[in-house]
């Protein structure tokens, strides 16, 4: 199944973050758990982890890039 | 001037956004709040990956205002007489051993809540084999209030001084230090058996000297264990951060602490009041259990 992963609320009133850095690259397949990207938030450094087993389709972002909650970062394939 | 726009390494979390979304989704569904959400505590992947969360009672506004604290000031509801079994609920479904409760400062009540702290901890104990560990405020320092919460029993009471002496009118401006150490003090002198936990943060522009001065206030108070973790400012509105402390100070700290005789202490910069708790919690019965 395709989804698309957006940008998490990783605190409260948290409205966009700075995506860091990617952790993957398109092709790439994951297990879930596997730490996908980094944001920075007001008090730490925080990497998202894969929420189930994927294979990254495509990046829709940029390091760099100040990324609104719930805006798109990357489209995946899952076996569910 | 240090460059305080990077985080340090040591400051790096990791999240799995299902897991968060379970504790919350089980929060929400129970009309509880948790100072994880509440606060922006950094642990809450970690946190959320063993399925657990410190709850907050008696609402989301708090009646103070301390300039470190995430957690919106403002007038607060009427307590709430079901929260207590609404609390047990959740801890039973999440299956925690330990059971962290915490609560917004209420000064606007009568004993600033004790009572629903007590009713709390007896939920929880009557209704789940959880021990529990109560966070309580100051309570303006009155008696009868902490009473209240002592005979509730709970294995843990803590009660947290947050800083050194100097910076309480910049970081606490509606406590008072002296306050603090003396709630502490009682805590330990009357209660039954309970372990009697502060914590505090480092990082806010305090001297290594005043840490060592508030790890002997302290521990002069009888308090058992002793939590300290980096100051991280919510926003840009809040005080800021002077500095971020290594880790290596923070096992300098922990070293301090425990030759002064703290049963337990977890020191490190992400550690929070509730840090590890249930662990905290195993080595002081443990120690406790030695010298007995």
């Amino acid at each position: 199944m395709k989804i698309t992963v957006t940008m998490p609320e990783l605190k409260k009133g948290m409205t966009s973050a700075v995506l860091c850095r990617w952790n993957v690259e398109e092709g790439q397949q994951v297990k879930k758990g596997f730490e996908l990207f980094e944001t920075e938030t007001e008090k730490a450094v925080s990497a998202v982890e894969a929420e189930q087993d994927l294979t990254v389709l495509r990046l829709l972002a940029d390091e760099g890039d100040e990324v609104a909650v719930g805006a798109p970062l990357f489209e995946a394939e899952t076996a569910e | 001037m240090k460059d305080l726009t990077k985080k340090p390494d040591w400051l790096r979390v990791s999240y799995n956004m299902s897991e968060v979304r379970s504790v919350y989704d089980l929060a929400d569904r129970l009309e509880l709040n948790t100072v994880c959400r509440e606060s922006g505590c950094p642990n809450i992947g970690k946190c959320s990956k063993c399925g657990s969360a410190t709850f907050m009672i008696l609402g989301k506004r708090c009646t103070r205002n301390c300039r470190f604290c995430e957690v919106d000031p403002g007038v607060p509801a009427p307590p709430d007489p079901d929260e207590p079994r609404r609390l047990s609920e959740a801890v039973k479904t999440l299956g925690l051993s330990h059971a962290v409760v915490t609560s917004v400062t209420r000064d606007d009540l009568q004993g600033g809540g004790a009572s629903v702290f007590a009713d709390c901890v007896r939920a929880i104990k009557e209704t789940t084999g959880a021990t529990v560990e109560v966070l309580i405020p100051d309570l303006k320092g009155d008696e009868k209030a902490l009473d209240t919460v002592i005979a509730a029993n709970p294995e843990v009471i803590g009660h947290n001084v947050e800083t050194v002496r100097r910076l309480y009118p910049a970081a606490r401006p509606q406590a008072v230090y002296e306050r603090s150490l003396a709630v502490l003090k009682y805590l330990k002198e009357h209660s039954r058996g309970s372990f009697v936990k502060t914590a505090f943060m480092v990082g806010l522009g305090e001297t290594e000297e005043e840490v060592k001065e508030l790890i002997r206030d302290v521990r002069a108070t009888g308090c058992d264990l002793l939590t300290l973790g980096q100051y991280l400012a919510p926003t840009a509105e809040h005080l800021p951060v002077a500095e971020y402390v290594t880790p290596e100070k923070f096992e300098e700290y922990k070293d301090c602490a425990l030759s002064l005789g703290f049963l337990s202490v977890t020191a490190h910069p992400l550690a929070r009041s509730s840090y590890m708790a249930g662990d905290m919690l195993r080595e002081a019965v443990q120690k406790r259990n030695e010298t007995l």
